[in-house]
């Protein structure tokens, strides 16, 4: 499933849907006003981007406000916005030149697919698509390890796939697609053993929707290890997706290479709107605490009611949840988005369809919930 | 509807947005900002100091309280609105995070076979280490007598191990063009042998048509375009290029996903910046009057400078000594300051006329 790829196809088949709705797009006046549409007061869902319902936290708003007149001025230009690196620093307890900030963790892996662009990278299969499918289009070999049967990253079979061409080994943890994770000390051994072999990359753009998220982090293992990068991302947590910030940790060494050929400077690469929202965002403690509750009961009903409707899936230690629609006869996401407006992600894979749904609000996976537990609607197959 | 009640209305919106929220900043502060340091005058960058417009302001505040959600949508608009501007189709568009990422990708996609690059000199520069750092190698053709593009000495340097030519026009930091019809037949040609990349950052502030309808039908041109400096959005970096559907592909394949990098608040900046044409032209008006401020204090001064039809002027600082930038600053004025053809050359953006007129009184004082 590419990332966004279901995103546009909903795109393209709007129009069409629109108008089985009785919406055109004159009665919308223009495509802003697909915007409008796509609420949940108009009846239609967004659970296909595992966005973060909640929204940007006050303060993060009244960055953006406080920041607006210096719009037009270079990132290099703003005085305040110099400190960036370092406040990211200081807040993961590594030095500012251990920061490299992307428009988004997606550049960050786009770019770290240019990058290592020799020999092969290592990643699982189903994982992440963007790193992986930069890597194909720049002409990197990648090889895929399937993942076990439980979705769960095979970090053994990762390990033996590792040879002399490798120049990069990818893990997502918590996983995308699946929302599986693997046990810390099981990755950080991992780490530590590759990492003598091979630079190693943990996406954990996810990491913060865990219990004790630091624990988890690998982002400690820098020090000792240059040859990991962990990558983060303001767009889930942070509810800052719009934003298009993230950023890449690791040893001073590695980030002074990949900086030349970003931007030569990623103080280019982001908006300084976003950079402020993000400075005002990064110890928000209360609005993170408030967004992992709420998507933590909105899981929990969701995986309860699914249990209890007798429908399979994988249990989630994130904002989305994974699940198996092998018998559906048709293209799940098209006809959860034609027939019950939700736009989600399905994908064929070698072992069937699988379907992703989004956490949202409680009152979105309500009703998400009375659309695949209506036996009449066959959204429910197993 | 009257002003007042659509005021109040889009007030009353907002608000409801953004509750809890203070607007102030936002919407009243204009030329003192709270994050500038009271006084520093910002000479360095070619921005354009009357941005963002109220406009551009007003529909980043409505986006603000979106930004939870990727933008896919407002992109796929804006790239209609801007196809329809350019009578381009959406296909030959592309989004990056201001131009310099393409200036990038670009140099990216010609680093392999691994060649050269034939630019300018003095041309714009930031994006070269980049380049080198993929492999490329660089040809820097000095400028003509007339400090514009020697097109026909760089038409020279081009030989089999060119992988691309770069043209800035009007050029960056001279402030030169050359006339759009010898650029034209120019990028023709060597699109030919190599690609072409365009750069029309400044074409505004010369009212100079644009290459894009060379760069839709022929895939070695590449025209690249910015918010960042006509439409005083260089802080919400987006620019984009202008390519044949096949470049369009063989760049977006180096982004995440196609135009990924744009944040939604931006991208609504972009939008209601491309509609307030009545800004770009008073935008374009004080630039000239900045000129003209300038000029006449180099004149008195006796100091060389190179006509310019951009947003800057470059002027010959040798005379002042070698701490010209240092006593600059000392005075809160930050200017590029650069070896150029064999002496020292300051180039100083057109900030706003009061700006301008503080600019020309204390460089009066240095120089005398």
């Amino acid at each position: 499933m590419s990332v966004h790829s279901s995103r546009r196809q909903w795109l393209q088949q709007s129009s069409l849907a629109l108008l089985g709705l009785g919406i055109s797009f004159k009665s919308m006046g223009n495509e802003e006003g697909l915007k409008r549409i796509a609420g949940i007061e108009n009846g239609l869902i967004n659970l296909g981007s595992n966005e973060n319902p909640y929204g940007i936290s006050a303060k993060a708003k009244q960055a953006i406000l406080d920041m607006m007149g210096e719009t037009n001025r270079y990132p290099f230009n703003v005085a305040s916005l110099q400190s960036a690196k370092k406040t990211l620093g200081d807040y993961y307890k590594v030095s500012e030149d251990q920061v490299l900030i992307t428009a988004g963790s997606g550049e960050g892996l786009a770019m770290l697919a240019r990058h290592f662009n020799k020999g092969n990278i290592v990643t699982a299969d189903i994982t992440f698509g963007v790193l992986p499918n930069t890597a194909k289009k720049v002409g990197t070999k990648v090889i895929e390890i399937p993942l076990t049967k439980e979705k769960v990253h095979d970090l053994p079979a990762m390990m033996k796939a590792i040879n002399n061409e490798t120049q990069l080994v990818y893990i997502c943890n918590p996983a995308n697609p699946t929302a599986t994770i693997v046990k810390a000390d099981e990755l950080k051994r991992f780490c530590e053993e590759a990492s003598k072999k091979t630079v190693v990359l943990i996406d954990e753009a996810y990491n913060e929707f865990l219990d004790n998220p630091d624990s988890q982090s690998m982002i400690g293992l820098i020090e000792k290890n240059p040859n990991i990068l962990v990558i983060k991302t303001f767009s889930k947590i942070h509810a800052m997706a719009g934003l298009r910030i993230g950023f890449v940790i690791g040893h001073p060494v590695l980030i002074k290479k990949l900086q030349p050929d970003y931007f030569q400077s990623s103080q280019l690469a982001v908006s300084v709107l976003s950079l402020n929202a993000a400075m005002a965002s990064l110890d928000d403690e209360p609005h993170k605490l408030m967004s992992k509750q709420k998507n933590e009961a909105a899981r929990k009903y969701t995986m309860d009611e699914m249990k209890k409707m007798g429908v399979q899936f994988i249990p989630s230690y994130t904002n989305f949840i994974f699940y198996p629609v092998k018998s559906y006869p048709g293209e799940y996401s098209a006809d959860m988005f034609d027939k019950h407006k939700i736009i989600m992600r399905s994908n064929k894979y070698s072992d069937g369809q699988w379907a992703r749904v989004s956490v949202g609000t409680i009152d979105e996976m309500k009703q998400f919930i009375k659309v695949i537990g209506d036996p009449k609607n066959n959204m429910a197959a197993r | 509807m009257s002003n007042n009640s659509s005021r109040r209305q889009w007030l009353r919106n907002t608000t409801a947005a953004l509750a809890g929220v203070s607007l102030a900043p936002a919407i009243f502060a204009t030329e003192k900002e709270r994050y500038r340091a009271e006084g520093i005058i910002l000479l360095n960058g070619n921005e354009n100091a009357y941005g963002p417009s109220i406009a551009a302001r007003k529909a980043m505040i409505e986006a603000a309280a979106n930004s939870n959600r990727y933008p896919d949508d407002q992109v796929s608009a804006l790239k209609k609105q801007i196809a329809e501007f350019w009578g381009i189709g959406t296909e030959n568009i592309l989004f990056g995070a201001g131009s310099s990422e393409f200036l990038g990708l670009v140099s990216l996609l010609v680093s392999s076979p691994k060649g050269k690059i034939v630019t300018a000199e003095p041309s714009y520069r930031v994006w070269n280490g980049q380049a080198e750092s993929f492999g490329s190698g660089f040809k820097r053709i000095p400028l003509a007598n007339d400090k514009t593009l020697d097109l026909s000495a760089m038409m020279s340097a081009m030989d089999d191990d060119t992988r691309m030519m770069y043209v800035c026009n009007p050029n960056n930091p001279t402030g030169t063009y050359v006339e759009n019809h010898l650029l034209r037949n120019f990028v023709d040609e060597c699109s030919k042998k190599c690609m072409v990349l365009v750069d029309e950052a400044y074409t505004e502030f010369a009212d100079l048509p644009s290459l894009k309808d060379l760069a839709v039908k022929k895939p070695n041109i590449v025209v690249a375009k910015t918010f960042s400096k006509i439409y005083g959005l260089a802080g919400a970096r987006i620019g984009y290029v202008i390519a044949h559907p096949a470049t369009i592909k063989k760049l977006s394949a180096f982004q995440p996903w196609p135009d990924a990098n744009i944040s939604g608040v931006t991208v609504a900046a972009a939008s209601a910046a491309l509609k307030d044409q009545a800004f770009v032209k008073d935008c374009k008006e004080k630039a000239i009057q900045t000129r003209e401020l300038c000029y006449k204090t180099f004149k008195d001064l006796s100091l060389e400078y190179i006509p310019s039809h951009a947003n800057f002027i470059l002027f010959d600082v040798g005379k002042i000594g070698p701490d010209f930038s240092k006593k600059m600053q000392a005075k809160n004025i930050f200017v590029q300051y650069r070896d150029h053809f064999g002496g020292k050359w300051c180039r100083v953006s057109m900030g706003t006329i009061d700006e301008m007129k503080t600019f020309c009184s204390t460089l009066k004082s240095i120089a005398s």
